[in-house]
C-alpha cells in the first residue's frame, strides 16, 4: 500500500497540471492524483476541512505545489502552514516554480520544502525533469 | 603797490616817473626828518629816507637808485652845504640802500615779507650794518666840507648811524608791511579789535610818550607801558598792523621829544637821543619779532588746518569710495546668496528627481521581473503541449501502421504525421526556446538591479585569473594573447564584478578580427577614489554611430560571430553604475575596442 501514495497537485495553471499528469503517466506513475488550483483549497484538502471534510482515506500523501498562485494563500504560505503543523509536517512537498530566483529558492528551503523543481521550457528537458520527478515520487517515503 | 607795479612795467616813462616820485618822496621825508633834527641840521633821531630807500630797492629793484641819489642830493644841497659834501652824502645814502637790500636778500632769500622771523632778523642786521656806510661817507663828507668839525665826527657818526638804523627799523617795515600782498589772514584780531588797539595806543602814547594830555605823567618814565600794546598787536595781528603800531609809538615819542615833552626830556642831549633811539629800536624789533613768530605760527596753523581739511576731504572721498565698494560687495553677497538658494533649490529638485528616477527604475525592474515571470508560465504550456503533440503524432502513426489504407491516403497521412506536424512543432519549439532565452535574459537583467550586493575588498589579479579560467575554451579557440597589466584592488560585489570582467573579456575574445593575431589587454590604474580599468582588444570594433547603442538591452552586433541575447553590456553597465562607477567604450571599426570602467578603490589595505 505504501507504494501508491496519493499525489496532490496544486497549480493555478491547468495546462501545467495536465502536462505534469501526462508526463507522470508516461513515466509509469499510476497513483491517485488530486488537483487543486489554489493554496486555500489545497490546505482544506490536506486538513480535511470544508468541502474536503470527508475525503477518502489514502495510504499516503505527497504534494507537488506551484510557488506562485493567485488568492489569499500562495505556494510559500501554504508550505509554511503545512510545515508548521505537526500532523502535516512530515508530508513530502515538492515545490514547482517557473522562477529560479535564488532568493525564492532559499525561502522555500527555509520553510522546509523537500525538493525544489524549476519548470523548464526546453522541450527535451521538461519531460526529462518530469520523468525523473515521477521516479523520484515513486520512491519517496510518505507518512 | 598797484601804482608801483604800473610804474615798474610802464616802460621808460614809467621808470622815469618812478624815479621822480621816489626822489620827491625822499626829499619830502628828508625835510620832515630834518625837522626832527637834534644835533646838527643833518643829524636826526630818525632818518626816514633811509627806510624809504631800502624799501624802494627791495620792492622795486636796485635800478631805482638814481631816484634815491637825486632825492638825497637835492635835500643835502638845499641845506646850505657845499655841493661836494651833498654829493658825498648822497652817494653814501644810495650805497647804503643798495648794500642794505643786497644784504637783506642774502640773509632772507624768501623775500621781504616780515611775517618770517628770518626776515625780521635780516632787517635788524641790515639796519645795523648797511647804515654804517651812509654814516661813514656822510661824516667824511661833512668833515671834508668843513660843515662839521672833525672833533665832533664820532658823535655825529653815531647819531647818523643810529638815525639811519631807526629809519630802517621803523619806516622800512611800515612800507614793506603795507606793500605786502594781501594774502590769507593768519591772525586772530578783528577790525574792531584793531580799532580799539589803535585808539588805546594813541591815548597811551599821548599820555606816557608825548605827554600832551597829562604833562606830569610823561615824566614818570612810563614809556614801557606801550609794550603790552605791542605785545597785543604782535600776538593778535599781522605784520601790517604791527608796523602801523610801531609807527604810532615812534611818532608819538618822537613828537613829544621834539617838543620837549615825554620821558626823554631829561639829561644831556646825547643821553636823551640814545635812550629815545634805543626805545624806538627795541619797540620796533620787539613788535616785528613777535609778529613774525605769530605769523609763522598762524601760517603753520593754516597749513595744518589746510592739511587737515585736505585729509578730511580725502577721508571723505575714500569713505565714499569705500561705501560704494561696500554697497557693491553687499549686492554681490546678496546675489551670491540668491544664487546659492537657487542652486540649493536646483539641487533639491535634482535629488528629488534622482530619488524618483531610482524608484521608477526599481518599479521598472520589478515590472520586468513580474512580466518575465508571468510570461514563462504560458511558455511552459506552449512548449509542453508541443511536445505532447509530438508524442500524440508518434502514437497516431503507430496506431495507423496497423490500419490498412489505400496508398494515396497512406502517403498523405505519412506526410502529415511525418513531416507537416513535426515541422510545425519544430518551429513552435524553436520559438519557445528563443522566447525562453529572452525572458531569462530579462530576468537576469532585472536581477542585476535587484540583487543585494556584498561589499568587500577584491583581489583583482585573482578575480581576473578566475574569469580567464572560465573563458579558457574560448581563449584557446581564439588563439589570442591576453596581456594583464596592473590591477589595483577594488571594493565591490565579487560575483557582479567577475561578471563584468568575464563579459568584457568574453566579448573581446569573441569579436576578434579573423586573420590577425588577437591581443587583449586588461589593466587598471588608481583614479582618485576610484580605480579605472580598461579591456582593450584589436578586434573588429564598431562604427561610431553604433557606440551609443552598445549598452542597450537586446542590441546585437555581428550575431554571426557569437550567440547571445544582446544583454551582456547592458548588464555590465548596470553593475558598474550600481557600484558608483561608469562604463564607456572607445572603438574604431576594424581596429578594435577599448572598454573603460571605474569601480571604487579598496578601503584600508589596498592590496586586500
Amino acid at each position: 500500500m505504501n507504494a501508491a501514495p496519493e499525489l496532490l497537485m496544486v497549480d493555478d495553471d491547468q495546462g501545467h497540471v495536465e502536462l505534469i499528469r501526462r508526463n507522470l503517466r508516461r513515466a509509469g506513475f499510476t497513483n491517485v492524483i488530486a488537483t487543486m488550483d489554489n493554496g486555500e483549497a489545497a490546505l482544506d484538502y490536506v486538513f480535511r476541512r470544508g468541502a474536503y471534510a470527508d475525503r477518502p482515506d489514502r495510504p499516503g500523501l505527497m504534494i507537488l505545489m506551484d510557488l506562485k498562485m493567485p488568492g489569499r494563500i500562495d505556494g510559500s504560505e501554504a508550505l509554511r502552514q503545512l510545515k508548521a503543523d505537526p500532523t502535516t509536517k512530515a508530508i513530502p512537498v515538492i515545490m514547482l516554480t517557473t522562477t529560479d530566483d535564488p532568493r525564492e529558492v532559499s525561502r522555500c528551503y527555509e520553510l522546509g520544502c523537500n525538493v525544489y523543481v524549476t519548470k523548464p521550457v526546453d522541450p527535451a528537458s521538461f519531460s526529462d525533469v518530469l520523468r525523473k520527478l515521477g521516479q523520484f515520487i515513486t520512491v519517496m517515503r510518505t507518512p | 603797490m598797484k601804482c608801483l607795479d604800473r610804474w615798474r612795467t610802464g616802460g621808460v616813462w614809467g621808470y622815469l616817473g618812478t624815479l621822480a616820485v621816489l626822489a620827491c618822496v625822499y626829499f619830502a621825508t628828508a625835510r620832515f626828518g630834518l625837522s626832527l633834527a637834534f644835533v646838527a641840521e643833518q643829524v636826526t633821531a630818525v632818518w626816514p629816507p633811509t627806510g624809504i630807500a631800502l624799501a624802494a630797492v627791495l620792492l622795486l629793484g636796485p635800478r631805482v637808485w638814481p631816484g634815491i641819489a637825486l632825492g638825497a642830493l637835492t635835500i643835502n644841497a638845499a641845506t646850505n652845504e657845499p655841493l661836494a659834501t651833498a654829493a658825498g652824502i648822497a652817494v653814501g645814502n644810495t650805497l647804503e640802500a643798495l648794500f642794505g637790500a643786497w644784504l637783506f636778500r642774502r640773509l632772507a632769500p624768501d623775500g621781504a615779507s616780515l611775517d618770517r622771523l628770518r626776515a625780521v632778523s635780516a632787517l635788524v642786521l641790515v639796519a645795523l650794518l648797511s647804515t654804517t656806510v651812509s654814516a661813514t661817507l656822510g661824516v667824511l663828507s661833512l668833515g671834508a666840507g668843513g660843515v662839521v668839525p672833525w672833533g665832533r665826527a664820532g658823535a655825529t657818526w653815531s647819531v647818523w648811524w643810529l638815525g639811519d638804523a631807526l629809519g630802517d627799523l621803523v619806516v622800512a617795515p611800515l612800507l614793506l608791511a603795507l606793500a605786502l600782498p594781501r594774502g590769507e589772514r593768519t591772525h586772530a584780531g578783528s577790525r574792531v579789535e584793531l580799532a580799539a588797539l589803535l585808539v588805546a595806543l594813541v591815548l597811551v602814547g599821548q599820555v606816557v610818550l608825548d605827554g600832551r594830555l597829562v604833562a606830569e605823567a610823561s615824566r614818570y618814565q612810563l614809556q614801557y607801558l606801550v609794550f603790552p600794546f605791542l605785545l597785543w598787536a604782535g600776538l593778535r595781528f599781522g605784520p601790517r598792523e604791527v608796523a602801523v603800531t610801531v609807527a604810532v609809538v615812534s611818532g608819538s615819542v618822537l613828537w613829544g621829544s621834539i617838543h620837549h615833552r615825554g620821558p626823554f626830556t631829561e639829561g644831556a642831549l646825547a643821553e636823551r637821543l640814545v635812550t629815545l633811539q634805543a626805545f624806538m629800536g627795541v619797540a620796533s624789533v620787539t613788535g616785528l619779532a613777535l609778529v613774525s613768530v605769530t605769523a609763522e605760527r598762524g601760517a603753520s596753523l593754516l597749513a595744518l588746518r589746510r592739511a587737515r581739511d585736505e585729509l578730511e576731504d580725502r577721508v571723505r572721498d575714500r569713505t565714499r569710495e569705500l561705501s560704494a565698494v561696500n554697497a557693491t560687495l553687499v549686492d554681490e553677497v546678496q546675489e551670491r546668496k540668491r544664487r546659492e538658494e537657487e542652486l540649493r533649490a536646483v539641487n533639491q529638485q535634482l535629488l528629488r528627481s534622482t530619488t524618483e528616477l531610482h524608484s521608477k527604475n526599481e518599479e521598472v525592474e520589478a515590472f520586468v521581473y513580474t512580466v518575465s515571470h508571468d510570461l514563462r508560465a504560458p511558455l511552459v504550456n506552449l512548449q509542453g503541449f508541443a511536445a505532447e503533440l509530438g508524442h500524440s503524432c508518434k502514437d497516431l502513426e503507430a496506431l495507423l501502421r496497423d490500419v490498412p489504407l489505400d496508398p494515396p491516403r497512406a502517403e498523405s497521412l505519412a506526410a502529415l504525421l511525418g513531416e507537416d506536424i513535426p515541422g510545425a512543432l519544430k518551429y513552435i519549439g524553436a520559438s519557445t526556446t528563443r522566447f525562453q532565452r529572452l525572458i531569462d535574459a530579462l530576468l537576469r537583467l532585472s536581477r542585476t538591479g535587484r540583487q543585494d550586493y556584498r561589499e568587500e575588498n577584491l583581489d583583482m589579479p585573482e578575480l581576473v585569473a578566475s574569469c580567464l579560467d572560465a573563458l579558457r575554451a574560448t581563449l584557446d579557440a581564439s588563439g589570442a594573447r591576453v596581456v594583464q597589466g596592473a590591477l589595483p584592488a577594488v571594493r565591490g560585489d565579487p560575483t557582479a564584478v567577475s561578471q563584468v570582467f568575464s563579459n568584457l573579456l568574453g566579448n573581446a575574445l569573441n569579436y576578434l578580427q579573423k586573420g590577425r593575431e588577437g591581443r587583449v589587454e586588461v589593466a587598471g590604474e588608481p583614479h582618485g577614489a576610484l580605480v579605472r580599468f580598461w579591456v582593450r582588444d584589436n578586434g573588429v570594433g564598431f562604427a561610431p554611430e553604433v557606440q551609443s547603442r552598445v549598452f542597450r538591452v537586446f542590441q546585437r552586433f555581428r550575431p554571426e560571430l557569437c550567440p547571445g541575447e544582446g544583454l551582456g553590456l547592458a548588464i555590465c553597465k548596470r553593475i558598474v553604475e550600481r557600484h558608483g562607477g561608469t562604463l564607456r567604450v572607445e572603438s574604431q571599426e576594424g581596429t578594435g575596442s577599448t572598454f573603460y570602467f571605474t569601480l571604487p578603490a579598496a578601503e584600508g589595505d589596498a592590496n586586500v
